[in-house]
């Protein structure tokens, strides 16, 4: 059974016959896409990716292939395999690579800009106050504005990643660490990123909220009752004032990255509230402010052993890749803001202008169920949209979309082994395969007598309580000095760090928000666990080892 | 003088747009200026100036005479361009220059006698190409008296003849007259000089200051020969964090260009730089990047000459990328590793 909406839908006999494997997305599409999210993705994504491959002109993969089955999205790499065209391909390749080794600022800066400017002109178009055709224009434009995404997403992400494990590698030929290594997390933090200032300002607002004596709103209500009681006085309206000026500027995401289902910050600031309402848990301090100068001046030292150990001659080029990769952090972790997030709001913000005027024509029933329709089926209704039934197919595509969400995707579907697979992946060498699907793979220690083997996102250990978090729904609920457990984490989830004493994921890697975070949060993060949301419970308490990358459970509840 | 040329200017009239009229040293220093920062006073002359030269005086035809007897269109070696390159030099330099450029120049300079209230005031005389361009272009240094002055400006614009340069115009069959602005900046009377980087050059850390410094002249710290002091500077605190070496030597003027010196004993293990003055240079640093949006490199001179609550001049600032540019061997290198190490062929 299929949505029915793109050619890229899977097709067992013909896609099997030249790629032997295809691997779900999990870290994106599970719970499974929507069919305009699902449409978007396999158009956008896989173009971005493919032309980031083909534009840098990676020598030994062209990217990925994408394929839509039961609303997950299916992946396969693009390996060269002709020793001749990886060889005209590396000469390419390095010409590529070098104004980014040059001046990786200049590069991403003119990226940041450039989409700016996009999402600027996209946000002063009135979406309620236009013609049909006007609107059915300015929707085009999101979508031109989500396809260039991809382009620079992937291509940025290509030679970040890329450099990011050349400086691995190279860490564990010269000084003898890899990635998972304590030593190794200490050279990637002390960073400030855009994600960090958003938060910042989140917890000013926290402190704003305090000294107006509104904090027992927050602390003593339901979420979803905070909007109607600040509304009630009037530092409360003030203050919500001046919260929704900020998110008009950053607030423009949703809690869950790739869908276009969840409301935006400036929709509903409900989302923002409740992480107002965490850092009013925690108090006073903003942690990050306080530990980033001390996380910058252990890393200053750590920089210096670590270079003692490099030989003389090769220094030189060592600081530069090691400069290259501590940018390759902050990159991966604040891209989500810029690109992603803002991309996909901008997006939704054009659909649900559409949700609307379909709904009141008549030819849908609800305003959410232009997201069951793919843009050629918004483009049929747009300028006649009484003249217009849409609400067979979105019927159909929305019962199939539920089933789907019942039922779990298969990891893999193949014609081979799981470790055959495996080996094929690798030998793409593709750098975004490595580190955020496959990541490194937890080596069990039976020495340690642990429950969880995984490995290390940040180091440390710390002893708490355990909450279990499978989604945003969940995450009001976590409560001072917890411990996350979690199938993967997201950028909107940061502001709950400050909560936390440590953090358990399923799946991750050293570039994964969790690991990123959690460094800058000095608290313990152990990656790739696996079976963590499976094993622990809510109430459990548990111990965290970030420095072996185990998990002990020591109660359970 | 012809009618509606840009002959001449005051630096504080120019800015960064004004590179193509001035060139990039004049523009450059014009803009910090404006930005509010010490730059050592002075005049700039005009591509137009130079075009004037060349042309009212029939040198550019001459020039051209000259090159038809080179036998251009066969592969020239090095010995033969050195040779034209010297004929062509001596042309010009023997060129007077017309009579209303040169008065021009020299009353710019009487004014900026009198700006300095130094009689015959020591000028710097340096070449500003609009364009980055191959063999370098010469500056004449301690440069007294209108005469002289005018002189070593004809001389500057001969620079653009060097051997390197002229080959490089030959064998990509550019034009041969290649126009350059010319900076006349009051002599800075060196006590101590180097480089400031508002990011540290290595980590890439925002929050440090790095500065550089030895006794008497910058060039010993920017060319490498010397090892300087070494400051980092946190922008917030301000504290410093100083590496003192002993500096043995300096670089100091003499009558034509620079020469190498002894450092006084009781000066080789002293910082370079005291409190006051580093901050007072941490403080420059820190809104030169704020006004120019990036990190800087930046070059600063201690002159001796001036009262000590502005005595800290700064020569040049350019974004730090540019001087990472001695970084392309890394670049060629770290690019062959990412082949091999990352996307090797298994």
């Amino acid at each position: 059974m299929n949505y029915n909406i793109t050619p890229f839908e899977f097709n067992e006999e013909l896609d099997l016959e030249h790629h032997k494997a295809w691997f779900l997305d999990g870290t994106h599409s599970i719970p499974p896409w929507t069919p305009m999210f699902a449409w978007s993705w396999i158009n956008f994504c896989r173009h971005g990716m493919q032309w980031g491959a083909e534009k840098l002109s990676l020598p030994t993969c062209k990217g990925w292939d994408w394929r839509l089955k039961n609303g997950g999205g299916y992946l396969t790499m693009l390996i060269v395999d002709d020793p001749e065209e990886i060889k005209a391909r590396e000469i390419k390749f390095k010409q590529q690579l070098t104004p980014f080794i040059e001046d990786y600022d200049q590069v991403w800066q003119g990226f940041l800009q450039e989409m700016m400017g996009r999402y600027q002109e996209l946000k002063d178009f009135d979406v309620d106050n236009c013609s049909n055709i006007d609107l059915l224009e300015h929707f085009e434009k999101a979508l031109a504005v989500n396809k260039r995404m991809w382009e620079i997403h992937m291509y940025m992400m290509y030679m970040v990643f890329g450099v990011f494990i050349l400086f691995e590698n190279i860490c564990k030929e010269l000084v003898g660490i890899d990635d998972t290594h304590p030593d190794f997390h200490a050279l990637m933090r002390g960073f400030d990123n855009k994600v960090f200032q958003v938060d910042k300002k989140i917890w000013e607002f926290s402190r704003l909220a305090a000294a107006k004596g509104l904090d027992k709103i927050f602390l003593e209500l339901e979420p979803k009752k905070y909007l109607a009681a600040l509304q009630e006085r009037q530092e409360g309206r003030e203050w919500l004032a001046d919260f929704q000026e900020f998110l008009q500027e950053d607030g423009w995401r949703a809690n869950r990255m790739s869908e276009f289902n969840v409301p935006l910050w400036v929709e509903d600031p409900t989302p923002a509230l409740v992480s107002v309402k965490q850092f009013l848990l925690k108090g006073e301090e903003f942690n990050l402010d306080k530990d980033r100068k001390r996380l910058a001046k252990e890393r200053q030292e750590m920089e210096e052993v670590v270079l003692a150990k490099v030989p003389q001659e090769q220094r030189s080029w060592f600081k530069v890749v090691m400069v290259l990769a501590q940018q390759s952090s902050s990159f991966s972790e604040e891209h989500n803001h810029y690109l992603d997030l803002y991309t996909h709001a901008l997006v939704r913000r054009a659909l649900m202008a559409w949700g609307r005027r379909l709904q009141a024509a008549g030819s849908i029933s609800a305003v959410d169920d232009v997201l069951f329709l793919i843009p050629d089926e918004i483009d049929k209704a747009a300028i006649h949209p009484t003249h217009c039934n849409l609400k067979p197919i979105v019927e159909d595509r929305r019962q199939q979309w539920q089933q789907w969400c019942q039922e779990e995707n298969p990891p893999m579907i193949a014609t081979i082994s799981m470790e055959e697979a495996m080996q094929l992946m690798i030998k793409a060498n593709d750098p975004i395969v490595l580190k955020v699907v496959v990541g490194s793979f937890p080596v069990p220690k039976p020495e340690l007598n642990a429950d969880l083997y995984g490995v290390s996102g940040s180091p440390g250990v710390a002893e708490g309580i355990a909450r279990l978090v499978m989604n945003d729904d969940d995450l009001a609920q976590v409560e001072d000095g917890e411990i996350l457990v979690a199938p993967s984490t997201y950028p909107s989830w940061t502001p709950v760090f400050t909560l936390l004493k440590g953090v358990v994921v399923d799946r991750g890697a050293s570039l994964s928000h969790a690991a990123i975070v959690g460094r800058e949060y000095d608290i313990p993060v152990v990656m790739n666990v696996f079976e963590g949301t499976k094993k622990i419970k809510t109430g459990d308490r548990i111990r965290v080892d970030g420095n072996l990358g185990v998990v002990y459970v020591l109660d359970n509840k | 003088m012809v009618e509606g040329k840009e002959l001449i200017f005051w630096l504080e009239e120019l800015n960064q747009n004004d590179k193509m009229k001035v060139g990039r040293k004049c523009a450059n220093l014009g803009e910090m200026i404006n930005a509010g920062l010490p730059v050592p006073p002075g005049f700039a002359l005009g591509v137009d100036a130079y075009t004037a030269f060349f042309e009212q005086t029939a040198l550019g035809n001459k020039i051209t005479e000259h090159l038809k007897k080179c036998h251009l269109h066969t592969k020239l070696g090095y010995n033969q361009y050195q040779k034209i390159s010297w004929e062509l030099r001596q042309m010009i330099e023997e060129q007077s220059m017309p009579l209303e450029l040169e008065s021009l120049i020299r009353s710019y300079y009487r004014e900026l006698a009198k700006k300095c209230q130094v009689e015959d005031v020591p000028v710097a005389v340096r070449s500003s190409g609009p364009v980055s361009m191959p063999g370098q272009f010469e500056t004449y240094l301690n440069v007294q008296n209108e005469d002289n002055v005018v002189q070593q400006v004809v001389r500057c614009w001969a620079s653009t003849f060097t051997t390197q340069a002229l080959a490089y115009r030959i064998q990509r069959e550019m034009d041969i007259i290649a126009p350059i602005g010319v900076a006349v900046l009051k002599m800075v009377n060196a006590k101590a000089a180097g480089v400031a980087f508002t990011i540290h050059p290595t980590t890439g850390d925002r929050n440090k200051i790095v500065v550089e410094g030895c006794w008497g002249l910058g060039e010993s710290v920017v060319g490498g020969d010397i090892t300087p002091d070494r400051f980092i500077v946190d922008k917030f605190d301000f504290k410093v964090d100083a590496t003192i070496n002993r500096k043995t030597k300096q670089v100091i003027y003499d009558r034509e260009g620079t020469c190498e010196a002894g450092v006084p004993l009781e000066l080789q293990e002293r910082p370079c730089l005291d409190k006051e003055e580093l901050e007072k240079l941490t403080r420059l640093a820190i809104r030169l990047e704020d006004y120019y949006g990036c990190a800087q490199d930046v070059e600063w001179v201690i002159d001796q000459d001036l009262p000590g609550d502005n005595n800290l001049l700064l020569v040049q600032t350019r974004p730090v990328s540019k001087i990472m540019e001695h970084k392309k061997v890394d670049a060629a290198s770290i690019a062959d590793m990412m082949v091999r190490n990352v996307f090797n062929r298994c």
